[in-house]
């Protein structure tokens, strides 16, 4: 589903991101990207979503090498990768309902289709009673179910977390984690980037370390750090 | 439907956000497009008025009493001059011609016809050049024929009416040009207002992929919005000059020939509405181009 092949990337002035990584991701795989920060993880998503174009190496999505997209093939690209951040990035004048509309609205969706994906993507995530609430009305951990379910309306092969815990108490952090994995059983592959070590461990899924754009380490069903 | 329902609602939106911004591109592209209509609209008005006049660039009056002889020499120097490519056309109004002529143009006083015959009225020769600019030296060169009492040429007046309205039309046309890009300026500052108040949604909608097109259509539609509704003033000032001009079409005299059609203005407004849309569009592309970059 993913595959970097010796992928490089430089910034200006000199700030090496990444360094001749190299990886692979199968469908339907959850993976933790873990390592301080720095380390290159942002820059490994930004890679995935064509935010940014590397400087060396390949980074090759359904067997496509992303890189040699035409920009108006980007949109198609983003599409099939569902995205969640730390900060929600919600619309704060659209209600939870408009929110997750916008994303099928914007692709040009049909109104039938959208009218019925999404009081089901609602439900799946738990929040049909406050449809009709705007995210300032929310909790942190309702925010992130709305931008989950934003992510997921329309069905991506890949869903890409950024530290999507972040701003999260432990309780609800669960229910986020939760929620994730129902997801990862329909099928999508979850790349999830974060510096949460406890969920990192008990959920035992693969880990994957960069340290300073390197790759450290590659696990399954690994755990946070090396010596905890 | 629902695509054009989402456009239509996001440009109302973005429009009403920043409506100081709105107003004064609205204002700039009507006034400016407003002097440009109105240029037309006289430079139609002048070429109606001159028109008349372009046929016949000068006349050579013969003495009343010339024989005939001098009379063939001028014809035949004029039929030289056709062979040679320098006299379009010239035509030769004999006694009787001129009287008719004389009739028509003096019918409100028939004392003067009646104490006036034939005999007494000159005949003459109306020439038109093949080039407008050669009237003066053609007009010389018969001067001194044997024969010829004076020669006439509409030359000057037209000229005079020509330099006035050209010096006008330039003023004018600097004017409409000064404003329509300061409209241009306006309109695309109001696209990075716009792209800067809605660059979270932008963001998301980047983000879920979006095409490009759809991103930039509704801010597109917001500077053709923009654009329209300024033509749409400056057609309404041209109406209203064209109202002006009727009062001074029905007056007699010196003006008669000076008219405007309905067919004038209705150009000239499709003309304008279309520039007018043009700057907009285009406006609002180099606005996105430069501050929304992918």
């Amino acid at each position: 589903m993913i595959r970097f092949e010796t992928v490089s990337k430089a910034y200006k002035g000199e700030v090496v991101a990444l360094r001749e990584l190299s990886l692979e991701i199968g469908k339907g795989e959850f993976v933790f990207l873990v390592g301080p920060s720095g380390s290159g993880k942002s820059t490994f998503l930004k890679l995935l979503l064509r935010d940014e174009v590397a400087t060396g190496g390949r980074v090759l999505v359904a067997g496509r090498d992303i890189a040699r997209l035409g920009s108006w093939k980007v949109p198609q690209l983003r599409r099939n990768i569902g995205c969640v951040f730390q900060d929600f990035k919600l619309l704060p004048n659209k209600t939870v309902y408009e929110n997750v509309a916008f994303a099928l609205e914007v692709i040009g969706r049909p109104r039938s289709i959208i009218t019925t994906q999404v009081p089901q993507i609602l439900d799946l995530v738990g929040l049909t009673p406050k449809s009709g609430n705007f995210p300032a009305e929310l909790s942190g951990g309702e925010q992130q179910r709305v931008s989950i379910a934003r992510a997921f309306v329309n069905r991506p092969l890949i869903l890409l977390a950024d530290e999507p815990t972040g701003n999260l108490d432990p309780a609800t952090t669960v229910g986020i984690m939760r929620l994730l994995d129902r997801i990862n059983r329909t099928g999508t592959t979850i790349v999830m980037a974060t510096h949460d070590q406890r969920i990192v461990d008990a959920m035992r899924r693969r880990v994957v370390e960069l340290d300073h754009g390197s790759l450290v380490r590659d696990q399954a069903r690994g755990v946070y750090g090396v010596g905890s | 439907m629902s695509r054009f329902a989402y456009f239509f609602r996001e440009t109302m939106i973005s429009l009403r956000r920043n409506l100081g911004m709105t107003i004064a591109g609205i204002l700039t592209v009507g006034v400016s497009l407003a002097l440009f209509g109105g240029i037309l609209l006289m430079q139609q008005l002048v070429n109606h008025g001159t028109s008349r006049w372009k046929d016949v660039k000068f006349e050579i009056f013969m003495n009343v009493e010339a024989p005939q002889p001098q009379i063939d020499g001028v014809e035949q120097e004029l039929a030289t001059l056709v062979d040679r490519g320098e006299i379009r056309s010239f035509e030769f109004l004999s006694k009787a011609e001129a009287y008719e002529e004389f009739t028509r143009i003096f019918e409100d006083e028939p004392a003067l016809i009646e104490s006036t015959t034939a005999d007494v009225l000159p005949t003459s020769f109306r020439v038109v050049p093949a080039e407008v600019e050669n009237t003066a030296d053609l007009a010389r060169r018969f001067d001194a024929m044997p024969g010829v009492d004076k020669l006439l040429t509409a030359q000057e007046v037209i000229d005079r009416i020509i330099d006035v309205t050209t010096f006008v039309r330039w003023v004018f046309i600097a004017m409409a040009v000064i404003l329509l890009s300061s409209s241009i300026f306006l309109i695309m500052n109001t696209i990075r207002l716009a792209t800067f108040a809605r660059r979270r949604e932008i963001e998301v909608m980047k983000l879920v992929g979006a095409s490009n097109s759809f991103v930039r259509i509704p801010f597109m539609a917001e500077g053709l919005v923009q654009g329209v509704i300024g033509a749409g003033l400056a057609v309404g000032g041209v109406y209203a000059l064209k109202l002006v001009l009727g009062t001074i079409e029905s007056t007699d005299g010196l003006w008669r020939d000076f008219y405007v059609t309905n067919g004038d203005v209705t150009w000239i407004s499709m003309l304008v509405l279309l520039i007018g849309a043009g700057i907009g569009v285009v406006a609002s592309l180099i606005g996105l181009f430069r501050f929304l970059d992918d």
